[in-house]
């Protein structure tokens, strides 16, 4: 369990690098651009 | 810490709540720096009009429509915690999220706290699986966020202020957030970081890795005295004798300031293994 932590990591990185090429990290920016009116309370 | 034998407590334990104030700061300052395309692995609602920063569950709630009509998993959101998991374990909860930070500060304002029962930490499981990913994939709507107190705190006072045009759609719902943002904030003086400790999705995502993260806590039984200290002192309202490095372990390491240097913060790299559990002899390899 000592090493866990760094293949946890490195898949973690990769992921949000293939997410990244994905183009993933500008659909959430487009959604955080968005109010998200569920968010508040808003009906 | 008037004991002969105190330890010198090292500086970067002694200035975590000014690190908690300048990341509480930073996610919302829009004004500065707009980083919206960043999932920041603390729960900071994206709905503050300050928010500089994306809600990692609000987009792990958004993207399951698109997980259910095209199996596209939201990789850049899961890799982004689950590095920062395999890190820094609950650290995040600890040291940067917003809201552990207002629970830390109106846990202060009583001496005497309740102590949620330890199974009460697996709730948050049940938070995660079924509000934020199983009824979001089933009816595309987000609704953790819908009863999230810290949307309450963030979105659902400040929007209506900054948008006034925002008030005629305020109704029951709003109000019902408002309730639940409330019971939580008196609930924070009572019980310590009870939110965090039965509740958080985020801090349920962390937890899994809390144990085995790079950055880890180290129990040294044989220095212990049982002075009860670090029971009284943490600010998640657990035992780090017992549940140090546990799934309700916020990782704040206040208990690592411990007079006797029975607790302290260490690395996956240090020879030591982390200790969980009174009485085990983990020995120094």
């Amino acid at each position: 369990m000592r090493w866990l932590w760094l293949p946890l990591a490195l898949l973690g990185i990769a992921a949000m690098a293939y997410g990244v090429h994905l183009g993933q990290h500008t659909w959430v920016r487009s959604h955080a651009m968005t109010l998200c009116t569920a968010c508040i309370g808003l009906e | 810490m008037a004991d002969g034998d105190a330890q010198r407590v090292p500086l970067y334990l002694r200035i975590r709540r000014h690190v908690q104030l300048a990341a509480a700061f930073l996610v919302n300052a829009r004004f500065l720096i707009d980083l919206r395309g960043v999932c920041f692995p603390v729960l900071n609602c994206w709905a503050c009009p300050t928010a500089g920063v994306a809600c990692p569950l609000g987009a792990l709630q958004d993207s399951m429509p698109a997980l259910r009509a095209s199996l596209l998993a939201p990789l850049y959101i899961l890799g982004t915690m689950l590095a920062a998991s395999a890190l820094i374990g609950r650290a995040m909860c600890g040291w940067l999220c917003p809201f552990g930070l207002v629970q830390d500060l109106l846990g202060r304002l009583r001496r005497r706290h309740w102590r949620l029962p330890r199974w009460a930490g697996y709730f948050k499981y049940v938070t995660l699986v079924g509000l934020a990913l199983i009824v979001p994939y089933l009816t595309w709507e987000p609704w953790f966020c819908k009863l999230c107190p810290q949307g309450a705190l963030q979105g659902s006072i400040f929007q209506p202020i900054v948008q006034p045009q925002l008030r005629e759609a305020l109704g029951g719902w709003w109000v019902l957030k408002i309730g639940i943002l409330v019971a939580f904030l008196v609930s924070f003086v009572l019980i310590r970081r009870p939110f965090c400790h039965a509740f958080c999705p985020l801090g349920a995502i962390f937890s899994l890795c809390n144990g085995v993260s790079f950055i880890r806590m180290h129990y040294d039984r044989d220095k212990c005295t049982d002075c009860m200290w670090c029971v009284r002192e943490c600010p998640a309202g657990i035992d780090p004798r017992r549940d140090l490095g546990s799934n309700v372990c916020v990782s704040c390491m206040e208990c690592a300031k411990c007079p006797f240097g029975a607790i302290r913060v260490t690395t996956a790299l240090a020879r030591a293994q982390v200790s969980s559990g009174l009485g085990s002899e983990e020995a120094e390899q």
